[in-house]
């Protein structure tokens, strides 16, 4: 009897697991569906998850047009530099504040300051001046710089290294280590998991954000390819200030949503191939430096 | 001496970073001034002239301030219950799953969304939720009328609030789910001892041993009562759901950058920093007080 | 509502024919130019003062912001930062363009411009709106052109400002000072009605005329399955949440104007008082009307959420047959075709008032400015490059014909994205084209509006075979003989300017306006709620609004 409903509970939880997850997957699923699909079944709302009438042609139109590349290029630019400076910049700043302040005594200055950095703002248009004052706009150090400093990861790694044993430190200090070799010979070595967490964080934060690039960059050609996306697909509404026939007849062209979702699929695509390789880590990386006992 | 040169070191790995805030985070704070100001952009902060708490009384005065208050705290109330509870369950269930191979896959897929932009998903969203897309026609199934979602003020903050869960609900289980392995087994052996089902231990071991977890969560998310999602809505919303949809952050944005009503948008921002700092340090030391958790 | 300009001209449209032979008349211009008052010196430049189109001696650069081009055409290699057309400007006057910023969504660049008056970094040159115009001038950032364009303006440019007896260019003037040049907004950007020409017949249906004639047709195209293919999939009258706006398409423009009601626009009424068109009782019998039409399914149910793209969509799959949009609109309904080749579009003056008239508030005749920066050393090469620009566009210099020949590249790739052309030139244009059509002859067309004659041909020949000439034929031949109807009754604002008050108050204006009148029509809203607006809309700053006006409109 037990068992009996034991079988009914657990096929229960896995049929409702399942169904969560492939509610998670239709999203992506629709927009593949769509950028295989005809034009017109698509216009006529005739696709779900499975393409109608397949067709690459949405894909051989993507091809043609250099824009698409070249944002895909600010933005792999923008994710492996940004990628590097957040990286150095946080494993530099966790491993000093992972000490206690009787070690260091400028530490809770230190962390009140940045925890301070991560509240406060002083809004969009004076954070605009000081980039525009320091001739950054246009630039790619427009895209990296400012986001530099993730608090959020170095709170995470400086969490991680605190659950680090004192006798290692010890141990490297003993052999005439310095912190430098310490920081990058004892600690980084054992802070895989925390490393690909932060590391992806930071990836997917500057694969994503659109923002910036948008206030920041002025001409498209340095665009990253979420702020090309969005201004392809949500604001084609900018017709209503170009009421120019020659206008008209080059948008009603390019209004296409088949087109905008072979884009939108082609972008998520990074984020798809890097994912599985670093979610085996991200999971403790989280936990670890986040929940503590 | 020794101990000295460490510590030399320790302020040489913080300048970088330290510096990076001071030109890109401290220096822009100066700006707030411009929230007291008459702004003239020639001017400058320097020299525009001081207006003291004019742009505030303004902002008082319109009824749109009530308006976008009241909908980012019930948006972002909303959204903190919900993306609680869901995940809690989600947890739970997915701690029966026996199949770890099952289990794998499944946590594999729920991740994903958290990592995917608001701007790719507003665009598939929209997508979906027109008259002919897809969730219309499996409506139309059931035999019911299709209904126009994004301009729906019944709608709009239902598809918000779900939208969101829908994101990060998945990513949200890592924390339940760390706090689930450190329970110890030999509760649950006991218990089977005892004789009790299934449905008991889960109400009397697992629940009780989760709950922890669940306020302090809840506790750190009051900093987060009047962050409702600024790109989730800048990029879904229309006029006629500013009704319900617009937030302090998406009427800054407009008055600031579509209107150069440069005072007024500031003014707006400031209230909203200053309102969330008091918050999340009174999360922050409730956190410490009760669960002495410490996040720094 | 918001006043998006709409004026639509095109590099094919002709200037007046008058004006053929502007070399001769532009030294004349110079010669006097040169006689009356040379008092600026430039030493290093002195041979550029003789002539407005001659070139510097040494090169002068200029930075320019200004909205991109959405889905350029260029060919390969090309880009609207370096061009023919650039180079042809560089080669004429030794200017140079060099571009500070550009993007092509309209609200995006409203922002890049707000930004840069915001930090007081502006570029040389920008194109901008009339709030950004007067914040500008407000911020003291703005360079005098008067001397400028008296000096250096091509007698083509003159003749375009001076075709609307001064309303253009005294409205840029501030203590008799010219700070911008602003573009000119034609006549004839009002909205006519669309409709299927093959549907009707199908249906045997009468053109429509009256506003219940529009509503019977728009009932019978969302009912009667006019595209015989056995389900109901068409929809009614086309609509956009911006609701009314001049020269925009889908708007509703004409069915307020029926019921004498214009909403946005400032006018006398018969106490001589001004009033808002938003707030006159008119505006309640309109919107009822609507609300009724939206109740009984005959406007597209979802209009609400419809992007210009959404509605173009549905045109071209054959779903709509009946909207309000300009006459240029035959290049976004041209694409029915090729889903359906039965597709006939015809443009009808509809709907009339209870006396037979559409009625029509006249444009404003301007909505970008022009503008120079406050210490740019050169203002007058501005209005040299423009210059040189509209010898170039409107082909009055043969070799500019030469540049990208038969490519169809936009004129938005010159670098001053200006439009300024005649007041009348829509419908004398059309007229000069029927006459040519009808005597299979193009002789007498100026240089520029040769290729819309022959697509014209073209597609009387073959209807619908080629779309790009269907499209023109529809344009220029079906919507512009239109725009001179005879049933059309102008009615003259009193004042199109923004007070103080207006920079201050009028977006929550607009927004309490445009989110009311959306409710009332979908039904979210009673009818009476428009009391209610009015209320709130006088004591919200719309009161201060209606007064400043009154004072400036009686000066």
């Amino acid at each position: 009897m037990v068992k009996e409903t034991n079988k009914i509970a657990d096929s229960g939880i896995y049929l409702i697991l399942a169904f969560s997850a492939l509610l998670c997957l239709a999203p992506i699923l629709y927009a593949v569906a769509l950028s295989f699909s005809d034009k017109a079944a698509a216009n006529a709302g005739l696709v779900y998850f499975w393409p109608v009438d397949f067709t690459l042609s949405s894909y051989k139109e993507v091809l043609g047009d250099r824009f698409f590349f070249i944002s895909f290029g600010v933005s792999v630019q923008r994710v492996v530099l940004g990628g590097i400076i957040n990286f150095l910049v946080t494993v530099l700043m966790a491993y000093p504040l992972s000490k206690s302040a009787r070690l260091f005594p400028g530490r809770n200055a230190y962390m009140w300051y940045m925890v301070f950095t991560m509240l406060f703002s002083g809004g969009l248009i004076p954070w605009y001046m000081t980039i525009s004052s320091l001739k950054m706009l246009d630039s790619i150090w427009a895209l990296v710089l400012p986001t530099a400093v993730p608090v959020f990861s170095v709170i995470l790694l400086m969490n991680f290294f605190r659950g680090i044993p004192k006798e290692l430190d010890e141990a490297a200090n003993m052999d005439g280590a310095g912190p430098w070799q310490t920081l990058f010979h004892i600690y980084l070595p054992t802070s895989v998991p925390s490393m690909a967490t932060i590391t992806l964080f930071s990836i997917v934060g500057h694969w994503n954000s659109f923002f910036d690039g948008m206030i920041l960059m002025n001409h498209k050609e340095n665009w990253p390819l979420q702020t090309y996306i969005q201004q392809l697909v949500l604001s084609l509404s900018s017709i209503m200030n170009t009421t120019d026939p020659e206008e008209i007849k080059r948008l009603s062209a390019i209004s296409n949503r088949t087109l905008s979702a072979a884009k939108v699929v082609l972008s998520m695509l990074p984020i798809l191939c890097i994912y599985p390789f670093l979610q085996r880590y991200f999971v403790s990386g989280i936990v670890l430096g986040a929940v503590k006992e | 001496m020794r101990n000295r040169s460490f510590i030399l070191n320790y302020h040489l790995m913080l300048i970088p970073g330290a510096v990076l805030l001071f030109i890109f985070s401290i220096v822009p704070m100066f700006g707030v001034a411009i929230a007291f100001q008459d702004y003239i952009p020639t001017k400058g902060i320097f020299a525009s002239e001081w207006v003291g708490w004019e742009n505030f009384g303004y902002m008082f005065s319109l009824p749109d301030s009530k308006q976008i208050f009241v909908n980012t705290i019930s948006i972002a109330l909303m959204k903190i219950a919900a993306g609680l509870v869901v995940p809690f369950v989600f947890a739970l269930l997915l701690n029966e799953a026996r199949i770890v191979l099952f289990k794998r896959t499944i946590q594999t897929v729920v991740y994903l969304p958290h990592f995917m932009s608001w701007v790719i998903l507003s665009g598939i969203l929209i997508n979906m939720l027109t008259l002919d897309g897809l969730v219309n026609q499996i409506l139309s199934w059931f035999g019911r009328e299709p209904v126009m979602f994004l301009s729906s003020n019944a709608w709009f903050r239902p598809i918000l609030v779900a939208s969101d869960v829908w994101k990060e609900f998945g990513f949200s289980t890592i924390i339940y789910l760390a706090a689930l392995t450190s329970i110890n087994a030999s509760l649950y052996e006991a218990a089977s001892i005892d004789g009790a089902s299934r449905l008991q231990k889960l109400l009397y071991i697992t629940v009780p041993a989760l709950l922890p977890t669940v306020i302090l969560l809840a506790t750190l998310s009051l900093g987060n009562v009047l962050n409702a999602g600024f790109e989730q809505i800048l990029n879904l919303y229309n006029p006629l759901v500013y009704e319900t949809g617009d937030i302090i952050d998406t009427y800054v944005y407009r008055t600031g950058l579509q209107e150069m009503q440069f005072g007024l948008a500031t003014a707006v921002g400031l209230l909203k920093s200053a309102v969330s700092f008091i918050l999340i340090l009174i999360s922050y030391g409730l956190a410490y007080r009760y669960a002495n958790y410490r996040i720094f | 509502m918001q006043l998006v300009m709409a004026a639509a001209l095109t590099a094919s449209l002709a200037a007046c024919s008058q004006n053929a032979n502007s070399g001769n008349g532009a030294n004349e211009q110079n010669a006097a130019a040169e006689g009356t008052g040379n008092t600026q010196n430039k030493p290093d430049n002195a041979a550029a003062d003789a002539d407005p189109l001659a070139p510097y001696e040494e090169t002068v650069t200029f930075t320019l912001g200004r909205q991109g081009v959405a889905g350029n055409n260029l060919p390969a290699g090309d880009t609207l930062e370096s061009n023919q057309f650039l180079k042809y400007v560089e080669d004429k006057l030794n200017i140079k363009v060099q571009y500070d910023f550009s993007v092509e969504d309209g609200e995006a660049y409203k922002q890049k411009v707000n930004l840069a008056i915001a930090s007081s970094q502006i570029p040389d040159v920008m194109i901008v709106d009339e709030n950004q115009y007067k914040q500008l001038a407000e911020a003291d950032m703005l360079a005098d052109l008067t001397e400028a364009y008296d000096k250096y303006a091509s007698p083509l440019i003159k003749q375009y400002y001076d075709s609307y007896n001064g309303r253009v260019l005294d409205a840029v003037k501030r203590d008799g000072k010219m700070l911008a040049l602003p573009d000119t907004n034609i006549a004839g950007n009002n909205q006519l009605l669309w409709v299927r020409g093959d549907w009707l017949k199908t249906l045997d249906l009468q053109a429509p005329s009256t506003l219940d004639e529009v509503a019977a047709v728009a009932k019978a195209f969302k009912e009667q399955d006019p595209d015989r293919n056995g389900a109901a999939d068409t929809v009614g009258l086309l609509g956009d949440p911006n609701l009314a706006t001049d020269g925009a398409f889908f708007t509703f423009d004409p069915i307020f104007a029926a019921y004498g009601a214009y909403p946005g626009y400032w006018l006398k009424d018969e106490s001589g008082a001004v009033v808002n068109g938003s707030i006159a009782p008119e505006m309640k019998d309109a919107l009822g009307k609507l609300r009724e039409m939206y109740a009984a399914g005959l406007i597209d149910e979802e209009f609400v959420t419809r992007k210009w793209n959404d509605n173009a969509a549905q045109v071209a799959s054959g779903k709509a047959g009946i909207l309000f949009a300009p006459w240029f609109a035959g290049w976004m309904l041209s694409d029915s075709v090729k889903n359906d080749a039965k597709a006939d579009w015809i443009a009808l003056t509809a709907p009339l008032d209870e006396s037979g008239k559409r009625n029509l508030a006249v444009s404003k005749p301007s909505g970008q400015y022009l503008v120079v920066r406050k210490g740019f050393e050169h203002p007058e090469a501005i209005v040299k490059t423009l210059s040189v620009q509209y010898e170039g566009l409107r082909l009055k210099d043969p070799a500019a014909a030469e540049l990208y020949k038969g490519l169809g590249v936009s004129w938005l790739n010159w670098p001053l994205n200006l439009q300024l052309n005649n007041e009348n030139t829509v419908y004398e244009g059309y007229l000069r084209l029927k006459s040519a059509v009808e005597a299979k002859d193009s002789a007498s067309l100026p240089a520029d509006q040769v290729p819309t004659y022959d697509s014209i041909v073209k597609n009387l020949e073959n209807p619908k075979q080629d779309i790009a000439a269907y499209a023109n034929y529809l344009a220029y031949y079906v919507g512009g003989s239109e725009v001179g109807s005879d049933k059309l009754n102008r009615i003259e604002p009193v004042f199109y300017g923004q007070t103080e008050t207006m920079a201050k108050k009028g977006t929550n204006l607009t927004k309490l306006e445009n989110e009311t009148f959306l409710k009332i029509i979908t039904g979210n809203a009673p009818l009476d709620s428009f009391d209610d607006f009015v209320a709130q809309w006088k004591k919200q700053g719309g009161d201060e609004i209606t007064q400043e006006v009154q004072q400036e409109a009686g000066q």
